[in-house]
């Protein structure tokens, strides 16, 4: 039953986005030119391809936030169980923030936390 | 946790701590005795693993049953730190000639043989599949280490897709082994999946395992990656990956299959035959035809999973008595394997000149002239490597075939046999080059007469390498009793 | 030493809602591996996880779903998605098409691999015991007992309770991972070291 809530939401959602478009597309005006599609209708012509290839230093970022992101994860049901884990429970999850918050200090020394 | 459990995981503890504390040591402002104090470290590390291995003792499961510590990890653990212990000294030259990350990369080389040493002792799953994970990932960092060497990233590049692709196999594997079982843990998965009459879940679950772990044995037909990545990763790197991975993966294949999934033996034992054979005349074949000695020594490290799978497939036997002689002479050929190839590859950066290796058999064209102590270690990996007596390679070729002979698997010691054949005309071409070809003149590369300088711990790498070679193959008897205790706990 | 999950889904097959996610799913995938373009690859596959995470859920996994949506819908298919576009490859470059025999190889292999799945789902639980329903069950964890009831199976208590008890090792282990990973980022990944 609870999950009838859920669906409720999920169709809610869908149906207020559904709603906002086509409302916009049957009584917004729709008038398209060529000039209307560029990517700055009264500036100069472009020059380029807005697609460039981009530093690996933000691909660095998103790696080392995707790691740090699974830590958190496991952290979730020792923070939900703490009280009956106990001294282990503990001691298990010292460990892993140990050896992962290592981790956290070689990345700081080693400057790849900052911006090149 | 009793303290007991902890004990068990002493030598994994010990080289974790090191590779640590490498890094740890990397991070502080250098001074002048860094580079030695970070190299210490690691030889800390891994003789404090060595000396905690010890005591043979009953087969023990701590950890919830999560891990198993009994006479084949042991085994298995040894060889790879063995591996460790030679691939450290041997990487210092390319360390320092080619710029690279020193602690970083000794770190890595550690926690990929700390990864190995988890995975012979792994005893359910999930922590199989970590370890997997944990070798694999170091070693696609080390395979690209050398960050300017394009052939280096080709090299990283390549291994870790096929990689990434093989352990999708893995993993698939393992959940539908789990679907039929009903446990991840080995002990009660071959009662959980009862059978293979019935089973298809299991069957398929079983092949992908094994299609999984062929390709971290590079067996064919999952070997495409092999020549590639073993030309492109630093010397070093391919002769650590070369020994060590294929020693872990078939411990931990001989206990999924040996000890796990015993009553499905009608199911993995066809696989493993198609792979040996396949294997077998894969590898040779194509190292025949190779011109770079380094691409000759990787279809040869193919070829040579081949063999070592006869003694899986032998161990598909009913009859235990065979089995233990399959999985026992599997354990004692990767051994061996591991001493001829591992010194194999290190001879060529010893061959070479600092920054310049030994790649082409033209390179090590009159090489006897030059450095006739160097001839001589080379000859003996090569004599070993091609099944000949008194060596480890003829030893451990023999006890396999007589194995597979007891087994029932005639045909896979016909083929071994024949393809050793193949196999001696390419090794013995090295020692034909080195003796009694003269250097030649190619334009453009000049060959000085005398000796050029050379790594004294390449020497003694590869002497170490050729001296365990013939031990092995003079005293056999020890390691022989030792792999033999290692099979017969593993039957259930 | 056994653990047999008992009680996942035995009505499972038979829901609409697990009939239609995993429908959606599949589809998903198979648009994913035939698009071109890769961005639109990476949107399939954003809506292939949408469709599993539910599947997850109607196994009795809601903790294992939430992780999925949060993981790999929110973080890693967001590095895709990055990757793409940090390489922003042209469609020149990105090489000519397998060719027709290769790809047809490519489909034999894949529909063989379907067949011997589909006749595992079919045959694989034959003559097996019917799964028992949902129940209370205990949870060994050191020297004490955690009870997890029938509504919390799956759940964040129960992982937990698994989690830091019998699967220790590979949690530990995954922490070794994380370190190699972060190791591996940088070695490669920093411009300057």
């Amino acid at each position: 039953m609870e999950w009838a809530i859920v669906a409720l939401y999920a169709g809610a959602v869908l149906g207020l986005g559904v709603a906002f478009l086509a409302a916009s597309r049957l009584l917004g005006p729709s008038r398209p030119k060529p000039a209307k599609s560029e990517p700055y209708e009264c500036g100069v012509p472009l020059q380029a391809e807005s697609r460039i290839r981009m530093s690996v230093h933000f691909y660095l970022v998103a790696i080392l936030f995707i790691l740090f992101d699974i830590e958190t994860v496991f952290l979730i049901p020792w923070a939900v169980l703490h009280r009956q884990l106990g001294a282990a429970g503990l001691l298990e999850m010292g460990i892993f923030i140990s050896v992962v918050g290592f981790g956290l200090v070689y990345v700081w020394r080693r400057g790849a936390l900052e911006w090149e | 946790m009793p303290t007991a459990d902890w004990s068990m995981i002493g030598p994994v503890l010990a080289v974790l701590a090191a590779a640590l504390g490498m890094v740890a040591l990397d991070l502080f402002p250098r001074r002048p005795w860094h580079r030695s104090a970070v190299e210490w470290t690691a030889y800390l590390g891994l003789i404090a693993a060595i000396a905690l291995l010890h005591g043979a003792g009953e087969p023990r499961v701590g950890f919830g049953g999560a891990l198993i510590a009994d006479p084949l990890s042991r085994f298995m653990s040894l060889a790879i730190l063995l591996a460790t212990a030679l691939a450290v000294p041997a990487s210092l030259p390319a360390i320092a000639a080619r710029g690279l990350l020193m602690a970083e990369y000794l770190a890595l080389l550690l926690l990929s043989a700390a990864g190995m040493m988890l995975l012979v002792m792994s005893h359910d799953l999930i922590t199989m599949f970590l370890s997997v994970e944990v070798l694999s990932l170091a070693l696609y960092v080390l395979c690209g280490i050398a960050r300017k060497d394009a052939r280096s990233n080709e090299s990283a590049m390549k291994y870790f897709v096929l990689g990434a692709f093989a352990t999708g196999f893995l993993l698939y594997g393992m959940a539908l082994v789990y679907g039929a079982a009903g446990t991840v843990f080995l002990s009660g998965m071959s009662d959980g999946i009862g059978g293979t009459e019935g089973s298809v879940l299991a069957v398929a679950g079983v092949s992908l395992i094994v299609a999984g772990f062929a390709f971290k044995l590079g067996a064919a037909p999952f070997h495409m990656w092999v020549p590639d990545v073993y030309e492109g990763a630093p010397t070093p790197v391919t002769a650590f990956m070369s020994v060590a991975v294929k020693a872990a993966g078939l411990g931990a294949l001989a206990r999924l299959l040996v000890g796990g999934m015993a009553l499905q033996a009608d199911a993995w034992g066809p696989l493993a035959v198609f792979l040996a054979a396949l294997t077998m005349v894969v590898g040779n074949l194509g190292a025949l035809t190779q011109a770079s000695v380094k691409r000759m020594l990787a279809y040869s490290s193919i070829a040579h999973s081949g063999y070592a799978l006869i003694g899986v497939a032998s161990a598909a036997s009913p009859e235990a008595t065979y089995a233990v002689a399959g999985i026992s002479a599997a354990l004692f050929y990767a051994a061996a394997y591991l001493v001829m190839t591992l010194g194999a590859f290190v001879f060529l950066m010893f061959a070479g000149r600092p920054g310049q290796e030994a790649e082409t058999y033209d390179h090590l064209a009159g090489l006897a002239r030059r450095r006739p102590w160097a001839a001589a270690l080379m000859t003996v990996l090569m004599v070993s490597l091609a099944g000949i007596p008194p060596t480890a390679g003829f030893i451990g070729k023999f006890v396999l075939f007589k194995a597979a002979v007891e087994a029932g698997q005639v045909g896979l010691a016909v083929i071994g046999v024949i393809t050793s054949a193949v196999g001696v005309y390419y090794y013995l071409r090295v020692v034909v080059v080195m003796y009694m070809h003269e250097p030649e003149e190619v334009p453009g590369r000049k060959v000085e007469p005398e000796a050029p300088p050379f790594d004294p711990n390449l020497g003694w790498v590869v002497a170490i390498g050729a001296a365990l070679t013939l031990l092995l193959g003079v005293y056999p008897t020890i390691f022989l009793n030792f792999s033999r205790a290692a099979a017969s706990t593993l039957l259930p | 030493m056994i653990h047999r999950l008992k009680g996942i889904g035995q009505d499972v097959l038979s829901d609409p809602v697990f009939a239609a996610c995993a429908a959606v799913a599949i589809g998903a995938a198979l648009l994913m591996v035939t698009r071109r373009n890769p961005v639109y690859a990476a949107l399939w596959l954003m809506q292939c996880f949408l469709a599993v995470a539910v599947v997850f859920l109607k196994l009795h996994a809601p903790f294992l779903a939430a992780i999925h949506v949060l993981v790999y819908t929110g973080a890693i298919l967001v590095l895709f998605l990055f990757v793409i576009m940090l390489l922003s490859l042209q469609p020149h470059e990105l090489g000519a098409e397998h060719s027709r025999a290769a790809r047809a190889l490519g489909a034999l292999v894949c529909a063989g691999f379907l067949a011997v799945l589909g006749a595992a789902a079919l045959h694989g639980t034959r003559g097996a015991a019917p799964l028992e329903p949902l129940r209370d069950v205990a949870v060994e964890s050191g020297s004490k007992t955690l009870v997890i009831t029938a509504e919390q199976w799956g759940g964040v208590e129960h992982v937990g309770a698994e989690l830091f008890s019998r699967f220790v090792v590979p949690f530990e282990v995954v922490s070794i991972l994380i370190l190699v990973a972060i190791l591996g980022a940088v070695v490669l990944a920093k411009r300057k070291l």
